[in-house]
C-alpha cells in the first residue's frame, strides 16, 4: 500500500527530521526547561522573606559555612526559610504527581488528590487530635500529622471497599470519593460546631496549609515517601499510558487494569497523606500542575509524570513567594495563595484551550 | 495457526449470550462473523480475546489459551469504539501495541519499525499529531496500525468499519485481507455490512441468538431464505458479471 509515498519519506526518515526522535527532544528540553524555571523561583522564595534580609547575606549564608555570615541571617535562612523551600518543593511535586496519576486511572479532568475525599478526611483527623488535645506518648510533635495521615488512609479505605464491593471503574470509584468527601466535611463541621474559640481557631489554622510547620525532619519524611513512590511507579510508566487509551483496549494491550488501579490509589494515598499531614490542606496544585504539564508535554506518561511534579513544585513555590510578597512583613497561609492564583490560571486555560481532550 | 473455539458460552444472570458455539479460522484466511444486533457477535469476540468470562475452549494450533496472560500475548482486540480521545500522538499509539519492549528509553529500531507501520497505512505525515486532532476514519486506521504492530497471530475485530467512509472502509478490510495473508495471521471480523462481508470475508459465520446457524464461504451463507430468517428482511442476491455478490435489502418482513 502506497509505496510511493514509502520511497519519498523513506529519506526524510532516515535523515532525523520531523518524526518521533523530534518530539522526544522537543519534551527533554521542556522538562529541562522546568526544571531551570524550578531553580530560579526556588532562589527567589530563599530570598524573600518577612524578615527582609539582604539578598547578597542570604546567599552567603545559604553556600558558605556558618562563620562567615551573620548569625542571625544564619538562623533565619537554615532553620525557617531554607526548610519551608524545600518543603514547598516536596508537596508541591507530591500534590502534582499524585494529582497527574489521579486524573489518568480516573481518566477524569476534574481528579485531584482531594476530589476522593482524602483531604477533608486528613484535615478530620487533624481537627479532632486538636480539639481532644491527645498527645502520643513518644512522638507528640507527630500527633496531629499521624492523625491526618489516619483520616486521609480511612477515607482511601472507605472508597477502594466500596468501590471494590461493585467495581474498580472511575464512575464507581469517583461516586464514591465525592461521597466520602460529603462525609468527612461534615464530621469535619461537627468538630469546629464542637469546638471552643481557642481551639477552633487552631483548627482553621491547620486547615488554611502552611509551610511554616516546616522542619528538616518534616521535610526528609514528606521527601522520602515522594522519592519511594516516584520508584514504585517507574515500571508503570507506559502502561499508564495505555490507560488513556482507554480500560478495554488498555486491558487487551496486556495491561492488568483493576492491579494497576489499586497500585496507583495507594500510591496517591501515601503522597497525599506525605504532602498534608505536615502542611495542611493545600488545594489546587494537584489539579492545575498536571493540566499544566500535559500542555506542555502531552500525554507520554514518562514525561507527564516528570512534568506534572515540577510544574507542581513550580506552582506552590511561586505561591510561597505570593503568600510573603502580599503582605510585606507577614506570612499569609500558603493555602489561601494557591487557590487565588490558581483559579485565574485555570480559566485562562478552559478558555484559551482549543483542544478537544481534557 | 488455525484458531479453535470449542463449545464456547456465556451466560449473564438469567440470559444465554453465548450458547456452544464451536468455529474454526486458519491463518490467512479473513473469517467474518455476521448476524443480527444482539446475536452476541461482540461478546464471542471478547471472551476469546479473554476480555469477558466464558466457558469451553479456545485454541491455537493446538495448544489451549487457557489463561489471560496467554490471550493477550497472541490475541490483539480491536473494540467497536474509537477509544479514548485524549493527548497521545498517533506514533505513541502504534507503540502501545508492543507494551512489553517499551522502557524508559524507546529503542530507535522499535520507532523505526512503528514509522514504516504507519506509512502503510498512509499516516505517516500525521505521526507527531495528538488523537483528539484526528478524524474518526484516522482514528480506526491508527487503532488498526497498533494491532498489526503487535504482530499477533489472531486478530479480532468489532465492527472496524461502522465510523469509516466508503474509501476508509475499503481500505481497512484491504489492509487486513492483506494483512492476514502475507503475515498467515487469523483474522476475524464481526460485520454489519453484508456485501463488504461477502467481498472480503474468505469465510462467513452466521450468529443469532447466540447459536452459530450457519459457517461457509459467502455464497454459501448469504442465501435469501437465510438472510429473511435471521434478520427478518427481504433481499435481493444478485451476482455482478465479474461474479461479485451484492445484496439489497427490500424489506422487513
Amino acid at each position: 500500500m502506497q509505496r510511493s509515498r514509502s520511497e519519498a519519506t523513506a529519506a526524510a526518515l532516515s535523515s532525523g527530521g520531523g518524526g518521533y526522535a523530534s518530539l522526544a527532544r522537543r519534551r527533554a528540553r521542556i522538562v529541562g526547561f522546568g526544571f531551570a524555571a524550578l531553580f530560579l523561583v526556588v532562589v527567589v522564595d530563599i530570598l524573600v522573606g518577612p524578615a527582609f534580609l539582604n539578598a547578597w547575606d542570604v546567599l552567603v549564608a545559604l553556600l558558605l559555612p556558618a562563620e562567615h555570615s551573620d548569625p542571625t541571617v544564619h538562623v533565619i535562612v537554615h532553620a525557617v526559610r531554607l526548610p519551608m523551600t524545600l518543603m514547598a518543593l516536596v508537596v508541591g511535586a507530591s500534590l502534582g504527581l499524585a494529582g497527574a496519576l489521579m486524573q489518568t486511572i480516573l481518566a477524569n479532568p476534574l481528579a485531584s488528590p482531594y476530589t476522593l475525599g482524602f483531604s477533608a478526611a486528613a484535615g478530620f483527623g487533624a481537627a479532632v487530635a486538636i480539639l481532644t488535645g491527645v498527645e502520643l506518648p513518644l512522638l507528640p510533635r507527630f500527633t496531629i500529622p499521624l492523625a491526618a495521615c489516619a483520616g486521609g488512609a480511612a477515607a482511601a479505605l472507605i472508597v477502594y471497599g466500596v468501590s471494590r464491593l461493585r467495581s474498580l471503574t472511575p464512575e464507581v470509584m469517583i461516586l464514591a470519593g465525592i461521597a466520602t468527601l460529603f462525609l468527612f466535611q461534615s464530621l469535619l463541621s461537627l468538630v469546629q460546631y464542637m469546638a471552643a474559640p481557642e481551639v477552633l481557631q487552631e483548627i482553621v489554622f491547620w486547615l488554611f496549609g502552611s509551610l511554616a510547620k516546616a522542619t528538616y525532619l518534616s521535610v526528609a519524611i514528606a521527601g522520602g515517601i515522594l522519592i519511594l513512590v516516584s520508584l514504585l511507579i517507574l515500571p508503570d510508566f507506559w502502561k499508564l499510558t495505555a490507560l488513556r487509551l482507554g480500560d478495554d483496549r488498555a486491558r487487551s494491550l496486556g495491561v492488568r487494569v483493576e492491579r494497576l488501579r489499586t497500585k496507583v490509589f495507594v500510591v496517591v494515598v501515601l503522597l497525599t497523606a506525605g504532602a498534608v499531614a505536615f502542611v495542611g490542606t493545600i488545594g489546587f496544585v494537584g489539579l492545575v500542575a498536571p493540566h499544566l504539564a500535559r500542555m506542555l508535554v502531552g500525554e507520554d506518561q514518562r514525561a507527564l509524570l516528570v512534568m506534572s511534579a515540577v510544574t507542581g513544585a513550580f506552582v506552590l513555590a511561586g505561591a510561597s513567594i505570593a503568600a510573603k510578597l502580599i503582605a510585606p512583613g507577614a506570612l499569609v497561609p500558603i493555602g489561601i495563595v494557591t487557590a487565588v492564583i490558581g483559579v485565574p490560571f485555570l480559566f485562562g486555560l478552559l478558555l484559551r484551550g482549543r483542544r478537544r481532550y481534557w | 495457526m488455525s484458531l479453535v473455539v470449542s463449545d464456547l458460552s456465556v451466560r449473564r444472570g438469567t440470559a444465554q449470550l453465548l450458547d456452544g458455539v464451536a468455529l474454526t479460522a486458519a491463518p490467512g484466511v479473513f473469517t467474518g462473523i455476521i448476524g443480527p444486533n444482539g446475536a452476541g457477535k461482540t461478546t464471542l469476540l471478547r471472551s476469546v480475546a479473554g476480555l469477558t468470562p466464558s466457558e469451553g475452549g479456545v485454541e491455537l494450533s493446538g495448544r489451549a489459551l487457557s489463561g489471560k496472560v496467554a490471550r493477550f500475548s497472541s490475541i490483539a482486540y480491536m473494540p467497536q469504539d474509537l477509544g479514548a480521545v485524549s493527548a497521545l500522538s498517533a506514533i505513541e499509539v502504534v507503540l502501545l501495541g508492543r507494551l512489553r519492549s517499551l522502557g524508559l528509553r524507546v529503542p530507535r529500531e522499535l520507532v523505526t519499525e512503528a514509522e514504516a507501520m504507519l506509512d502503510r497505512f498512509g499516516l505517516l505525515g500525521l505521526q507527531n499529531r495528538t488523537l483528539d486532532t484526528l478524524s474518526g476514519g484516522q482514528r480506526q486506521l491508527l487503532h488498526l496500525a497498533q494491532a498489526m504492530f503487535r504482530q499477533p497471530d489472531v486478530l479480532l475485530l468489532d465492527e472496524p468499519t461502522a465510523a469509516l467512509d466508503l474509501r476508509h472502509q475499503v481500505i481497512v478490510l484491504e489492509a487486513v485481507a492483506a494483512h492476514a495473508a502475507r503475515e498467515n495471521m487469523v483474522a476475524v471480523a464481526a460485520m454489519h455490512d453484508l456485501s463488504l462481508a461477502a467481498r472480503f470475508c474468505d469465510q462467513l459465520i452466521c450468529l443469532a441468538n447466540g447459536r452459530v446457524v450457519a459457517a461457509g464461504s459467502p455464497e454459501s451463507v448469504l442465501s435469501a431464505e437465510r438472510l429473511s430468517s435471521i434478520y427478518g428482511v427481504e433481499t435481493e442476491i444478485a451476482w455482478s458479471p465479474g461474479g461479485r455478490m451484492t445484496i439489497t435489502p427490500l424489506r422487513a418482513t
